[in-house]
């Protein structure tokens, strides 16, 4: 596989994100790429996301890390010791010596003062706690495992040993009223998080909350509630210490995510663990999705790794693609205009090497004129309205002639 | 001169009455046609004929067979489609018989279809033979059906044959009775070759290939061939006749059916209808067929723009053997470029649709169908109108003139009350009402019924959508019906605007009486709202006839489509997923000024029912 030139001995700093694709039970509206009882699994996986650590931090020449993610799945459903293992590849092969931010997602029922101690020692700084809402009933329709009294107590440790955390909260639920998410997101400002996530629920195609949506055995609210409660939490937010800055996100003073920021200002990042995706040199790519695929691969010796799958290219990589500038120009907008910031011509110009007045200067008129975007010190962001149709406006970045 | 030992004859049936299987049947028991060859239904060809249980065009069959009495008897089986659209096809074949078998359902009784098919048998001074079918099922109602036949036709119960032509019960005894009702063909004493072309098709190595019955000569490989009519001359590369595919032969005899390749490589000028000799004798031209006009008119456009070549080849080639169908260039603002098609009726236009999208994998979209308008102007002019587009400003029309038909119907009297509502509320008047059979009780709902024959008057326009459903329903399927152009009267027609965001869409507009212009104008804009998805802004729906607005609603504007999160920076896949949606966006939606139209609003015309009541 060829990632183009110099890859090893860059200069520039990267993200690291790790993939544990285990949890207890699965939800019912995930479609991400993880697994439940494949505890059998957790030897040969750990080692072979270490190995893969391993084999990226000698291919890359050990590079600094700015931030390293552990997510999933249920990181913290992960046995110690397997993270352990984990962080001991880390640390071995890459450069942390100015890494400023290492997160963890976690569930709340797997909250123990031991463990939130042991994760101290690791050398994590931020935890991600997957609370989704404060109110039993709906967590119980979501397939959640946690209940609100475990979310609130597993605050209550964290907080003791944490001083940056986040929340995830989630609205669009299963029989969610305006009033329980007014709740739900009044007790997440009143704990001591550093950091909200409050996403809309997406129906994924073939998850069981979807069929059932689909057969009318549960019921979501329209988009109209929806977007109310977007607005609800913008506007309630405003009146926090909470600062907006991305579509689904706030944060108290600097307290924003590095690490995702990496994803939305279109900077390096290397993934590893089963279909974990990673942006290095102009190219992206992904490795292949399946746990026992993937952890055969990298059980050999990482020396010595074998084609073990006709897609596979190198360690456990099933799909690359070089960007070109239509694809730059595109991604540029898509991640950008999702912070509040919004996409200033000066970086697309470095990004894409061409200016977006250029090549979207239709786009953004009518954008404009739509009351979607607005323009300011050659910068374009979303309005409010524009956020909660972001999809709309970036499909108007699609540069058509490429799908003639 | 006569050819003794030849039967030329067809079957003519409603649909479901089991045609196909009688058929079959037949060719089952002569042994003509190879067991292993044999899938059921064999002379339904197209997969959409056997699909549908129709016949659409006319093929036919040689069977031979040894009589009772010894003799070995030619059979040519000629199929006949068994819908009313298609009835040139039906003369067509008929005027290459001299007999028919009229096949009626024990368990249905006749059909509204089967009335006109047994008068053009009529027409013909064909012997008709009656025989009932499915004799053997529990539900058959043998001695009613007979009834029927005999009150409406006279046809005594001795001379009905009583069949089954699943289990083949009966249809021996009818292929006797057959040979011995109905007469050999007669022919002049005349050497010289008179055929009749039937049919054509196009085959890409032998050329036009055309269905003749001789009427007196003989034909054979390598002869000069002389169409009278079109005067254009052709070899005779080959001659056979149909088992049922094309099985060669030395010659061609009078009184037969059979083929003749061509070679011509283009069927301009090869009419149905036109007589064939040979060169240098001299004969006079048979009467031929009536000209066909096509009723019904819609404008067909490919979904994708970029198929529009494609669709004019692919009409082109229905063409060939479909010389009913009539196409035409237009365009649209909406749809772009397409085609005004004309067809036969509605089940002609569905056929041909549904041949495009199948056989030739043309996505279309279809405006809603018209009949043909005449329009008087207030200056004198006069002209032909099928396309709302051209409908000229009302104030400078002085009178619209539309066609009508005779509609029949035959249903069991107690739906006599739902199919007069029915009718009414498309401006039918009734004309005669007729039973079929005496009332008898029936043990069911306790009742005396019967079955009855009512025919209407009706514009076209009224039963062109939607109508032939609404009849089955208000008659729990037991209804049939079918038309008959009749002339034009005057009505009091408008033009139905649609405006989506305030732009006119050309392809939804459509010409409707003026009483029931506000009732349609409110169903249409309700449905669009329903299939126009919410856009980025507000888009108001609007109906108005003559710039005056009648109906409006509003597709509200979209509050959110958003995606949560990129998660662990997988942006190819988000990426991808909003390039997947816009290119299928592309391919679904048609732009309308500004709002994003999908087709199956374009469709909505078709189906705008009142709301159904039950
Ligand atoms: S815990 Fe998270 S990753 Fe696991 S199934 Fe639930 S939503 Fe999916």
């Amino acid at each position: 596989m060829n990632y183009g030139e110099n890859i090893a001995n860059r200069s520039t700093t990267l993200g690291l994100y790790i993939h544990i694709p285990f949890c207890l039970t699965k939800c019912n509206y995930c479609d991400f790429n993880t697994y439940a009882s494949i505890e059998n699994q957790f030897e040969n996986i750990t080692r072979s996301i270490s190995n893969e650590i391993i084999f990226w931090g000698n291919k890359l020449g050990s590079p600094k890390l700015k931030t390293i993610f552990l997510g999933g799945g249920t990181p913290s459903y992960l046995p110690e010791k397997y993270k352990q293992e984990i962080f001991n590849a880390i640390y071995l092969k890459f450069n942390t010596s100015e890494c400023e931010e290492i997160t963890i997602e976690c569930n709340p029922d797997d909250i123990s003062l031991e463990k939130i101690n042991s994760w101290k020692n690791l050398g994590i700084n931020r935890l991600s706690l997957g609370v989704q809402a404060f109110n039993d009933k709906i967590l119980k329709n979501i397939g959640r495992r946690h209940n609100s009294f475990q979310a609130e107590s597993s605050i209550k440790i964290i907080q003791e040993k944490f001083k940056n955390f986040n929340l995830d909260l989630m609205f669009g639920l299963p029989n969610q009223n305006l009033d329980d998410w007014k709740k739900s997101l009044n007790i997440a400002i009143n704990s001591n998080a550093t950091h909200l996530s409050l996403y809309g629920l997406q129906l994924e195609k073939g998850t069981p909350l979807n069929s059932d949506v689909e057969k009318g055995i549960r019921k979501i609210p329209d988009d109209d509630t929806t977007a109310k409660m977007y607005d609800l939490a913008c506007k309630t937010l405003k009146k926090t210490r909470f600062k907006q800055y991305e579509i689904s996100n706030w944060a108290i003073d600097k307290n924003m995510c590095k690490h995702n920021l990496i994803y939305w200002k279109n900077k390096e990042f290397i993934g590893c663990g089963p279909g974990a995706s990673s942006y290095i040199n102009g190219f992206r790519f992904k490795n292949i999705k399946s746990p026992k695929i993937y952890s055969n691969i990298f059980n050999e010796n990482p020396q010595n790794i074998k084609i073990q799958h006709r897609k596979i290219k190198e360690g456990a990589v099933i799909e690359i693609e070089k960007q070109t500038k239509e694809i730059k120009a595109l991604e540029t907008m898509m991640l950008g205009l999702r912070l509040n910031e919004g996409v200033s011509d000066t970086f697309f110009t470095k990004t894409v090497g061409e200016s977006m007045y250029q090549l979207y200067g239709k786009e953004f008129t009518k954008l404009k004129a739509l009351g979607l975007i607005i323009e300011k010190n050659r910068k374009i962001k979303l309005t409010h309205k524009g956020k909660l149709l972001a999809n709309e406006v970036i499909s108007n970045f699609i540069i058509q002639e490429k799908f003639k | 001169m006569k050819n003794l030992n030849i039967r030329n004859f067809s079957i003519i049936a409603h649909i479901d009455h089991g045609k196909s299987t009688l058929a079959d049947r037949i060719i089952d028991l002569t042994g003509s046609i190879d067991k292993r060859e044999m899938t059921d239904q064999v002379l339904d060809t197209m997969d959409l004929e056997q699909e549908r249980g129709i016949t659409i065009k006319a093929q036919a069959v040689r069977l031979n067979y040894i009589s009772n009495e010894a003799e070995e008897i030619q059979l040519n089986l000629i199929d006949t489609p068994g819908h009313v659209d298609f009835n040139y096809e039906v003369s067509r074949s008929l005027a290459a018989c001299e007999g028919v078998v009229l096949l009626v359902d024990a368990t249905q009784g006749i059909q509204a279809q089967t009335l006109a098919n047994v008068y053009l048998a009529l027409d013909n001074n064909l012997e008709i033979i009656p025989v009932i079918n499915k004799v053997d099922l529990p539900s058959a109602n043998t001695e009613s059906v007979i009834s029927e036949l005999n009150q409406y036709f006279g046809f005594k119960s001795d001379e009905i044959y009583l069949v089954s032509a699943k289990t083949g019960e009966g249809v021996l005894e009818l292929i006797e009775g057959l040979i011995k009702k109905i007469p050999p063909p007669t022919f002049p004493n005349d050497e010289n070759l008179k055929g009749l072309i039937f049919d054509s098709i196009y085959d890409p190595y032998k050329g036009v290939i055309i269905y003749v019955k001789l009427i007196s000569g003989l034909v054979k490989k390598g002869q000069k061939l002389k169409f009278i009519k079109s005067k254009i001359t052709a070899d005779v590369l080959e001659t056979g006749f149909f088992s049922p595919d094309l099985q060669d032969s030395d010659s061609l005899n009078s009184g037969e059916v059979g083929f003749i390749a061509t070679g011509l490589k283009n069927l301009k000028g090869i009419d149905v209808g036109d007589t064939v000799t040979l060169e240098g004798q001299s004969t006079s031209a048979l009467p031929g067929y009536k000209p066909i006009n096509p009723v019904v008119f819609t404008g067909l456009y490919p979904t994708d723009g970029d198929d529009y070549p494609a669709l004019r080849d692919a009409l082109e080639k229905l063409k060939l053997n479909d010389s009913a169908l009539i196409f035409e260039p237009e365009s649209s603002t909406a749809l772009g470029f397409g085609f005004r098609c004309g067809f036969l009726g509605l089940l002609h236009m569905e056929i041909i649709e549904e041949r495009l999208e199948r056989e030739f994998e043309i996505n279309l979209i279809a405006t809603a169908p018209s009949v043909k308008y005449k329009i008087i102007k207030k200056s004198g002019e006069e002209l032909f109108v099928d396309n709302p587009s051209y409908l000229p400003e009302s104030r400078l029309i002085d009178k619209i003139i539309e066609p009508w038909v005779e509609l029949s119907i035959i249903t069991p009297d107690k739906y006599i009350g739902n199919i007069m509502e029915l009718v009414t509320s498309r401006r039918g008047k009734q004309k005669n009402l007729q039973y079929l059979q005496e009332q008898r009780f029936n043990q069911d709902d306790k009742s005396f019924t019967a079955r009855v024959l009512i025919s209407y008057e009706i514009p076209l326009s009224e039963i062109l959508v939607d109508f032939h459903d609404r009849i089955k329903s208000a008659s729990q399927g037991f209804a049939s019906m079918d038309y008959e152009i009749m002339d034009g009267r005057e009505s009091e027609m408008v033009k139905l605007d649609i405006l989506v965001n305030h732009e006119s869409v050309d392809a939804l507009s459509m010409i409707t009486h003026r009483n029931s212009s506000l009732q349609k104008g409110n169903l249409l804009v309700n449905k669009l709202k329903n299939l126009i998805p919410r856009q980025m802004f507000q888009v108001p729906i609007q109906a108005a006839i003559s710039g005056r607005i009648i109906a409006r609603t509003n597709v509200k504007a979209l509050r959110k489509n958003v995606t949560a999160k990129c998660y662990g920076g997988d942006i190819t896949r988000k990426r991808k997923l909003l390039e997947q949606q816009k290119a299928g966006k592309k391919r679904r939606m048609k732009m309308v000024g500004s709002v994003e139209v999908p087709q199956e609003a374009f469709m909505a015309v078709l189906n705008l029912n009142e709301p159904k009541k039950n």
